[in-house]
């Protein structure tokens, strides 16, 4: 299940709350080993085709994969680090179409601080919503509704 | 401000002191970000900030709001927004009126800064044309 965080301060001491995503990609990316649902984001949110080494093809030409977009990198920490329950993702800066995404996932524990709603998720899909004190199950339409904050 | 961006064309077109670009990921907001980083080299009136910078700032043990406070008649440009903006910063810019500068903020969160339609555009990019353009809020939702 997807756990939400709605402020930094919920997020308990032992976790580790990947804050600026960019910065922590880029330091990871160098020794990253992309897989299937990497490069599937990297086409879908970015339309960038992965040429290996490090190297995409874009619109604008070839570059490095640091140059991905915030939100796609946002997926792909979320894809190889999601299940890793020590970890708290920000999703802040994640647009519609990589939002879309991360409400797709099963697994995974993420801050969102401000409401920010994905054009197409499961309105029934079950989330956990941790506060500094209680956790309340909510189905994703009762949180970007009455749920939120 | 028309700028061409490797070869795609895009007009700065900003109404107001504090223009918010929102839009998918991947769309190019940070790419734009770069360009107007790569500018303000050797222009004094420009400054860029993002995650990047904000991490440099404090390990230099300086202050992100004491650093913006100090810029006059400028064009301030802001990626990573809604990471990088504490709730002082947001009052800080939304009251910032009288000294004569512009802001460009890349990111989704409005609060604090007193963004409305008329100052939130959204980044669209056409790949047939080669152009980006901002479709202000207040005009309606147009694709290229």
């Amino acid at each position: 299940m997807i756990t939400v965080y709605t402020k930094k301060e919920h997020i308990e001491k032992d976790k580790k709350l990947v804050q600026f995503v960019d910065l922590t990609f880029n330091k990871l990316a160098y020794d990253m080993k992309l897989n299937q649902l990497d490069t599937e984001y990297m086409r879908k949110i970015d339309g960038a085709s992965y040429l290996g080494d490090g190297k995409m093809e874009t619109v604008f030409g070839t570059t490095w994969i640091t140059n991905l977009s915030t939100g796609c990198k946002v997926l792909i920490l979320l894809n190889h680090y999601g299940k890793n329950k020590d970890y708290v993702i920000n999703i802040g800066e994640c647009g519609q179409n990589a939002l879309d995404e991360v409400f797709k996932l099963s697994d995974c524990n993420i801050l969102m601080e401000f409401k920010n709603k994905p054009m197409e998720y499961d309105k029934n899909k079950k989330i956990l919503l941790k506060k500094a004190t209680t956790n309340k199950e909510l189905t994703l339409v009762e949180f970007f509704s009455k749920g939120w904050k | 401000m028309r700028a061409k961006i490797f070869n795609y064309t895009f007009n700065l077109d900003l109404c107001e002191n504090i223009t918010m670009i929102i839009g998918d990921s991947g769309v190019g907001k940070s790419l734009i970000y770069e360009y107007l980083k790569a500018q303000s080299f050797d222009n004094e009136n420009i400054h860029c900030y993002n995650a990047e910078k904000i991490s440099d700032l404090r390990k230099d043990k300086q202050s992100f709001i004491d650093k913006i406070k100090t810029h006059k008649n400028s064009l301030i440009v802001i990626d990573n927004a809604d990471t990088i903006l504490d709730l002082n910063i947001r009052k800080f810019i939304g009251f910032d009126t009288q000294r004569g500068n512009k802001y460009i903020i890349f990111g989704r969160n409005g609060e604090w800064l007193w963004v409305t339609e008329d100052n939130i555009a959204e980044l669209v990019r056409n790949d047939k044309t080669k152009e980006f353009k901002l479709n202000y809020l207040f005009k309606g939702v147009n694709s290229l």
